[in-house]
């Protein structure tokens, strides 16, 4: 875009259209229909017309991620053989598997209201793309592979651990870059 | 010398504006009081879930309790250790946050509850050990120790917002 600066002439202004960031959505056009039509939305427009909603949705976003990232230390570090060795990790699987399942849900739910309240801030985010990225493996991999775990009981076999710390990896990853959104 | 001149003079330092100004180590304590907190509370959740008796029902509640409890204590401590830097980094904001003294106040509360716990019906867990539900004074403290560190997440992020 060209401006008029008084003194100095006609310049470019770059900063009006910054390159993309690398892993944002941004590099992706495609998309930003989609990113421009929620921002579009009424629930959107309600949401950015409140101090309250975002707030009080993010606190209940991340103590849901607490819970998930918790639960799933217990049986990983059970796994690879740190902590709680009384029980086997299929034991532990049936005492928390409600508050794995049931944090997921919260965290998907009030994710998706994050994202109506500003889908163009995180179009451009270096942080979001990678986010999601992170989360549909976590989440695929969550409901494939890792039921495994409910097989196992005292001996450990030594793809039980790579389950820990794939696990761990990948929820690491999706709350890594989930904070950095407020940050990059 | 109030405890606002206190915080000010905290924050005027060297540590607290190194802590404050940089863009690495910030995040970085930041995201491991995060992980702090989620170490701490699901052993936490599995102890008062317990006491409740809605969780480990077969269990007895000492098993319970010895399973669970390092990694309670470690992520307390990591909690602790950066959250004391964080305050270090911010004091007067916090000093000014009602949402900070909500936190600090159940932080207390939550401490208070531990102690009257341990002092008094953890002592006699030899008798009721394996009882589900447990006896009313182990329940309500559960209850009470899951609202409180609750609280204490709720105020904690809150305390970063500016409303």
């Amino acid at each position: 875009m060209i401006h008029l600066i008084p003194f100095f002439g006609w310049a470019a202004d770059i900063s009006d259209n910054p390159a993309p960031a690398q892993f944002a959505f941004a590099q992706l056009p495609s998309w930003f229909p989609f990113f421009a039509w929620v921002d579009e939305t009424r629930m959107s427009a309600f949401i950015k017309g409140t101090t309250w909603v975002f707030p009080l949705v993010e606190t209940i976003h991340i103590l849901a991620l607490a819970v998930l990232l918790g639960s799933l230390f217990l049986i990983d570090l059970r796994l690879l053989g740190i902590a709680i060795r009384r029980w086997s990790p299929a034991q532990i699987v049936e005492q928390v598997h409600s508050f794995i399942n049931w944090s997921v849900v919260i965290i998907l739910v009030t994710g998706a209201i994050l994202f109506v309240a500003e889908p163009r801030k995180l179009f451009d985010s270096a942080a979001f793309g990678p986010k999601m990225i992170f989360l549909a493996l976590a989440i695929v991999f969550q409901y494939t592979l890792y039921p495994r775990v409910r097989t196992m009981q005292a001996h450990i076999p030594i793809w039980g651990r790579l389950l820990a710390l794939v696990s761990l990896g990948l929820w690491f990853g999706v709350a890594v870059c989930g904070r950095a959104i407020g940050f990059v | 010398m109030s405890v606002l001149e206190l915080c000010q003079w905290l924050q005027d330092g060297t540590i607290s504006t190194a802590l404050r100004e940089s863009t690495t180590l910030w995040p970085v304590l930041e995201g491991s009081h995060l992980l702090g907190m989620s170490l701490m509370m699901a052993p936490v959740m599995m102890y008062d879930f317990r006491l409740i008796g809605i969780r480990w029902k077969n269990d007895p509640v000492s098993r319970v309790k010895w399973s669970f409890l390092p990694i309670t204590f470690f992520g307390f401590t990591l909690m602790v250790t950066t959250g004391v830097l964080l305050l270090w980094s911010e004091p007067v904001k916090c000093y000014n946050s009602v949402y900070f003294r909500i936190k600090v106040v159940a932080l207390i509360l939550a401490g208070l509850n531990a102690m009257v716990f341990h002092s008094t019906i953890d002592r006699t867990t030899a008798q009721w050990d394996t009882a589900s539900p447990p006896p009313f004074r182990a329940r309500v403290a559960g209850v009470l120790s899951l609202t409180l560190w609750a609280t204490v997440i709720f105020a904690g992020r809150y305390t970063a917002y500016n409303l």
